[in-house]
């Protein structure tokens, strides 16, 4: 086990590099001008070149990568081409707020996805089930940031019980938690649900019940632990995508989260943001998927790396 | 003329002074203001997040509107787009135009305690004309040749030639004074640690979030209303709406059309509904046919109609176009522009050789103005009865700006939506920035590629000439040619509409739809 994470780490130099050349290739190589959209309509030609000089932007790109990529490995990201603040502090504060929301959505996500899935799969073709289903398939297909706005419009504005916007202290968490959390439940009751009814038809489930193991007793030692490897792959593919950041989510309740920041970034072309966001993010879903990995391990047993 | 001028500035201060009174209390005459609420917190909510305070950087209007609250210029415009006297009370222009002489208000000091004076100001003015230095905001002032502190009190300025909107643009936000300093200490980070002479001093800023100002108790103009002054940027057009309604924000900026409907119902809100001064338009490419044929950029400015766009797609939002700045713009003279004709259309495109029409392509961008897609597809809808096939093609704001700033032989953009605002509130600023020959693209920002040397010729004469009254006759020559050359297919001026919570009152909307909140209160309960 020892042996398989330090190798997992080792391979991490080469796919980081790859990642950093992507994402510093993907901004640079997409038209606009980070000179022209600071400078604004009605700038003067000249100014605008002088501008372009004077962020480093005229330098030959593969320049600009290794000056670029020095930089990255002293933990330096440079700096905004607009705010001219350092990259690294404000990406790790923002990631933060993205980090809390993520965990918020992802406990109403496992806490509602994981009832639902082992409640409709013990009900199979009950009323229970069929309802459960419901939810699961407009949790899906429900838009978040709709979803996102329709609980603005009961829970804040009618009912009045929590903020609508912003991020300060735990209820500011609820809505937008629960609007992000509400489309991982549906996914991951899905697969809990199908998972756990694959392990009830097995034999040693029969087994188990006919040596007078209680229902419950079977459900929590044998059943869940056996269906969890699929449900853990789910589980944290969403937790990642939650860290990605949540654009809409973040829009619509105002969150200061990181996909806010990279998409206004984008837009503006600061260069060192969107690089830096981009290698954040990855270097984060790296390591998810990584301790996914360890955690198939745990689950189940049989599961060895050599 | 001298004597006359200072004079005028006084008089002009006074005036304001007492307009200022009777504006802010905004009661009918009789009744008694309620009080003002002097712990209260002002939370303006607007569009777009403010990356930069540093007046020098321009960063749109949402920053404008911040900053405004902070920093102080010589002079400063009110809300019918007037200027007025700030940190200068009274100027005078010499007899040749060129050198003009500010006198500085006393008694007045920087939020970090720092006494302003003609040398501070010197300083600031000196920065932003800086080459090095490279500040967007510099071409605003280029027409300043030296700037010097004649003593303590006394500024003077002197032009390499005359300039008529020297006041409008001393008005504009890059002419802000800066703690020197704060300037020596912070460099290039004074965007995110600003000291003005302003009301409200800067406490801190959420990036992506919140600007927070408090009030500054040294301010020379008397005790400032409000505690605190929020700033927040929601980008979501519902999210601000149910901030307003919930109280989380006192202030919204850019209602939806539809919204502001609902929003007049309740008795709680107040909206706020303004002219505005920039003009939605098609800008055409005359360097190329069909678009080089007068005939054909005619019919198109026949073919599309204006009351049906106000009405239709902005609810009201809007006034239809009658020339190329919106008439709360100082030199707006109206043209009465193409009515709508679509007969006429067709029978000018047949003059052109096109009778059966041409197909061509519309650029815009999405969200950068109030429905500018939208604006593009019921264009692209009108043109087609004349026969003119549009396609619509949608581009990012950073991709567009390089799209439409490519030089001529390699420019293949046809047509092209945009909104040019004269942010300085006077003609001179559009006129030379968009419809001037010298400014062809990559130099500046005539993405038409017009020319015409009478309006080259009247453009250079209006920016030399300093008395408004020769000025005005010039740009009503220089609107009916461009009108008559018709670079541009007219659209409409927007209209700007405010949500306010029932108790604010005292803020000023201004042309260029920057808001001041420097006057704004909250009524105490």
């Amino acid at each position: 086990m020892t042996r398989f994470v330090v190798r997992r780490f080792a391979t991490l130099v080469p796919v980081l590099f790859g990642v950093s050349l992507v994402a510093f290739l993907l901004i640079h190589l997409i038209p606009g001008d980070p000179a022209e959209v600071i400078a604004g309509p009605g700038a003067a030609g000249a100014d605008i070149a002088q501008l372009r000089q004077q962020l480093g932007l005229n330098a030959p790109l593969p320049l600009q990568y290794a000056d670029w990529l020095a930089r990255t490995s002293h933990a330096d990201l440079g700096r905004s081409l607009l705010t001219r603040q350092a990259v690294l502090p404000e990406l790790l504060d923002r990631f933060g707020n993205t980090l809390r929301l993520a965990v918020a959505a992802m406990l109403v996500a496992l806490a509602l996805g994981l009832t639902a899935g082992v409640v409709a799969a013990v009900r199979r073709g009950t009323v229970w089930d069929l309802a459960l289903s419901l939810f699961a398939i407009a949790g899906v297909s429900v838009p978040i940031f709709w979803l996102g706005l329709l609980f603005m419009l009961w829970f804040a504005l009618n009912l009045g019980w929590v903020p609508a916007t912003g991020m300060a202290g735990p209820e500011t968490y609820v809505l937008p938690a629960l609007a992000l959390g509400l489309n991982a439940a549906a996914l991951i009751s899905r697969i809990t649900r199908s998972s756990v009814l694959e392990i009830l038809g097995r034999d040693y489930v029969r087994t188990a019940l006919a040596k007078g193991l209680s229902a419950r007793r079977v459900l929590w030692r044998h059943v869940l632990r056996s269906s969890a490897v699929p449900i853990v792959t789910v589980a944290a593919l969403q937790f990642g995508y939650l860290l990605g950041g949540a654009v809409l989510t973040e829009t619509v309740f105002v969150w200061p989260g990181l996909g806010r920041l990279l998409v206004e970034a984008i837009q503006r072309r600061d260069f060192p943001v969107v690089q830096g966001g981009i290698l954040l993010i990855a270097v984060t879903l790296i390591l998810l998927n990584l301790a996914t990995d360890i955690l198939y391990a745990v689950a189940d047993p049989r599961i060895r790396y050599q | 003329m001298t004597a006359s001028r200072a004079w005028g500035g006084r008089i002009a201060g006074v005036v304001w002074t007492v307009v200022c009174v009777f504006a802010t209390a905004a009661v009918p005459i009789g009744a008694a203001p309620p009080p003002v609420d002097y712990n209260a917190t002002l939370t303006v909510a607007q569009g777009v997040d403010v990356p930069t305070l540093d007046p020098a950087v321009s960063a749109g209007t949402p920053a404008v509107t911040v900053r405004h609250s902070i920093y102080e210029g010589l002079v400063s415009m009110n809300d019918r787009g007037e200027v007025e006297p700030a940190l200068a009370t009274s100027w005078s222009v010499s007899a040749d135009g060129r050198t003009w002489t500010f006198h500085l208000r006393g008694g007045v000091r920087f939020q970090d305690g720092t006494p302003f004076d003609a040398a501070a100001m010197k300083r600031s003015l000196d920065r932003v004309r800086d080459p090095k230095e490279a500040l967007p905001m510099r071409n605003y002032f280029v027409m300043i040749q030296t700037a010097d502190a004649v003593d303590a009190s006394t500024l003077r300025l002197v032009t390499d030639a005359p300039f008529g909107p020297m006041l409008q643009h001393l008005a504009y936000d890059g002419g802000a004074a800066i703690s020197p300093p704060a300037l020596a200490k912070y460099g290039k980070d004074i965007a995110s640690h600003p000291v003005g002479t302003g009301p409200y001093r800067f406490d801190s800023q959420v990036p992506g979030q919140s600007i927070t100002l408090v009030r500054f108790d040294g301010y020379w103009g008397g005790r400032p209303a409000l505690a605190k002054l929020v700033f927040t940027a929601v980008s979501e057009d519902a999210t601000r709406v149910a901030q307003l309604e919930s109280n989380q924000a006192q202030v919204i900026l850019n209602v939806p059309p539809r919204e502001a409907l609902r929003l007049k119902q309740n008795p709680a809100l107040t909206i706020v509904i303004k002219d505005g001064n920039r003009v939605a338009h098609i800008g055409m490419n005359v360097s190329k046919p069909p678009l080089s044929d007068k005939r054909v950029r005619q019919a198109l400015n026949y073919a599309v109609n204006r009351r049906g766009l106000v009405g239709g797609l902005l609810d009201g939002l809007g006034t239809p176009s009658e020339s190329f700045v919106a008439p709360i713009t100082w030199g707006y003279v109206s043209q009465h522009l193409y009515p709508y004709d679509v007969k006429k259309a067709k029978q000018l495109l047949a003059e052109a050789g096109f009778p059966n029409g041409f197909d061509t392509t519309i650029w815009t961008p999405q969200g950068r103005y109030p429905l500018d897609k939208e604006t593009a597809v019921a264009v692209q809808g009108q043109l087609a009865q004349a026969g003119v096939r549009a396609r619509v093609q949608v581009i990012d704001w950073a991709q567009y700006l390089t799209l439409l700033r490519r030089p001529a032989d390699q420019n293949t953009t046809q047509m092209y939506l945009l909104a040019w605002e004269s942010v300085t509130g006077e003609i001179g600023y559009v006129s030379r920035t968009v419809f001037a020959s010298s400014q062809w693209p990559p130099t500046g920002w005539n993405t038409m590629f017009y020319r015409n040397p009478r309006v080259d010729e009247l453009i250079a004469q209006g920016d030399r000439t300093v008395d408004p009254r020769t000025r005005q006759p010039i740009y009503t020559e220089v609107q009916q040619l461009v009108v008559d050359d018709a670079p541009w297919l007219f659209l409409f001026n927007y209209k700007q509409a405010i949500g306010t919570r029932s108790d604010v009152h005292g803020f000023a909307v201004l042309p260029y739809e920057a808001i001041d909140f420097r006057k704004a209160w909250i009524a105490a309960k």
